[in-house]
């Protein structure tokens, strides 16, 4: 693992993902509401 | 919020097979798989490690959805808890395909995010 990757206390990147129908939606449109657990998960993609 | 690394048509497969009872959003381009630093799959760090089921699982179909052979069989996942600023408070990046902190744990970092 390299020391340059996001560590507690730095701000989160803003990306932009997409929901099931294809919309685009902007992370901080969730963490802006409440605190957001972010879950990256592994088995298809 | 979860996150997966499928289409939008295979992520809406993905949660009806699973029946979550959440939303689950996708990141085809890897955007932010690759903003937040996640991992790829090391064979020598695999085969080291006990955790190393993960292939198998994918390959097997055990988590109900089988991973085909199109989609990144490398890809390691990761949680992150933001707070309302968007500050990180809580990182934790899988180093091998089945490691997962205990659920106290991040429930832990959860409750510290909230007022």
């Amino acid at each position: 693992m390299s020391d340059d990757k996001l560590t507690v206390g730095e701000q989160a990147p803003d990306v932009t993902l997409k929901d099931e129908t294809g919309a685009e939606v902007q992370l901080s449109d969730y963490w802006r509401k409440q605190p957001l657990l972010l879950v990256y998960i592994r088995h298809f993609g | 919020m979860v996150v997966g690394l499928g289409t939008p048509a295979k992520t809406a497969e993905f949660r009806a097979e699973m029946q979550a009872p959440f939303p689950i959003l996708c990141d085809p381009k890897k955007n932010g798989y690759k903003a937040y630093g996640l991992e790829k799959l090391s064979v020598l760090r695999e085969i080291g490690s006990r955790e190393n089921r993960g292939l198998g699982q994918s390959r097997s179909g055990e988590y109900g959805v089988k991973a085909s052979l199109d989609q990144d069989m490398a890809q390691l996942g990761g949680s992150f808890v933001l707070d309302t600023e968007g500050t990180i408070l809580y990182v934790h990046r899988a180093a091998v395909t089945s490691e997962n902190k205990p659920t106290a744990e991040v429930l832990a970092a959860v409750a510290s995010s909230l007022p």
